[in-house]
């Protein structure tokens, strides 16, 4: 970071040698003082507005985390993530085992389930 | 090189990492510090508990048409309804109906256990009554002797809405 300069009188002199802090950084124009002013003063609100979108969408996430007995699900509108879909339940399997057995009116239990 | 201003880019470089760190802290909190719901997944594993000792294997077991093992139903289904200190009220309830598949607008058996004061918590399906109880329904068909077909409804409702919805 430290660098070696002669200064006017021919003495070596250490100087801070931050590429990002050089003379671009503080323009000796007043013009390019404004722009440079500008620049960061827009960074820092760019910043700013990421955090807070980020913060709101992290609200809205844990609002919407649902449970469900195959696993999490985040639920956001109607969008759904599920991490173990495609469970069947054990009522379904119960009702298909004793299909198995039984299939007469076959309809009407279907219909009854699904009422 | 300007030494006030390189001061200044200091301070503004911290202030600028403190807020994006406090920012990733308050998006973490936020999120994880989320309550989880689980009473809806309480009320099917109850609902599947029930369910295995009415019916096993696509067959109904028949004790469940005598009176005494309705009574002792809990004992029977290994499901218990005790819950933490803070709550004096029993926080559960469950009712099965059996029907018959000859006629599915009477019961042939039909059984309760817990607090019944909860049922009226079904009748409002909205989100905006998420410190009511939960209720789960379940429903499947099975056989019983000689060939007999039957329909089973479970209803399962648990409230701790305390543990379960922010206050």
């Amino acid at each position: 970071m430290l660098s070696n300069k002669l200064n006017k009188k021919g003495q070596v002199v250490e100087t801070k040698n931050w590429k990002f802090l050089s003379s671009s950084i503080f323009p000796k124009t007043r013009k390019g003082q404004v722009a440079e002013t500008v620049t960061w003063v827009v960074a820092t609100m760019i910043i700013i507005l990421i955090l807070i979108v980020s913060i709101f969408i992290s609200v809205s996430l844990s609002k919407a985390k649902e449970l469900s007995i195959s696993g999490v699900v985040s639920k956001v509108g109607s969008f759904f993530i599920s991490e173990d879909a495609g469970e069947i339940s054990r009522l379904d399997t119960k009702t298909k085992l004793a299909i198995s057995i039984n299939e007469k009116d076959l309809e009407v239990i279907n219909d009854w389930i699904k009422k | 090189m300007n030494n006030r201003g390189d001061k200044l880019i200091s301070v503004y470089w911290f202030a600028i990492l403190i807020l994006v760190a406090g920012g990733i802290i308050a998006m973490v909190l936020i999120f994880y510090g989320a309550q989880y719901d689980v009473r809806e997944i309480e009320g099917e594993i109850m609902n599947n508990k029930i369910s295995d000792c009415i019916s096993y294997k696509g067959l109904i077991n028949e004790n469940v048409f005598e009176k005494n093992y309705q009574d002792n139903l809990l004992k029977n289904c290994h499901v218990t309804f005790n819950v933490e200190e803070s709550w004096t009220d029993i926080q559960y309830y469950f009712d099965v109906k059996i029907f018959g598949i000859e006629n599915i607008d009477e019961t042939v058996a039909e059984f309760s256990e817990g607090n019944k004061n909860l049922i009226s918590s079904c009748e409002i399906a909205n989100e905006n009554y998420e410190k009511l109880a939960k209720c789960s329904n379940g429903k499947f068909y099975a056989i019983g002797e000689e060939n007999k077909q039957y329909l089973i409804q479970i209803l399962s409702i648990v409230r701790k809405s305390e543990k379960n919805v922010k206050q």
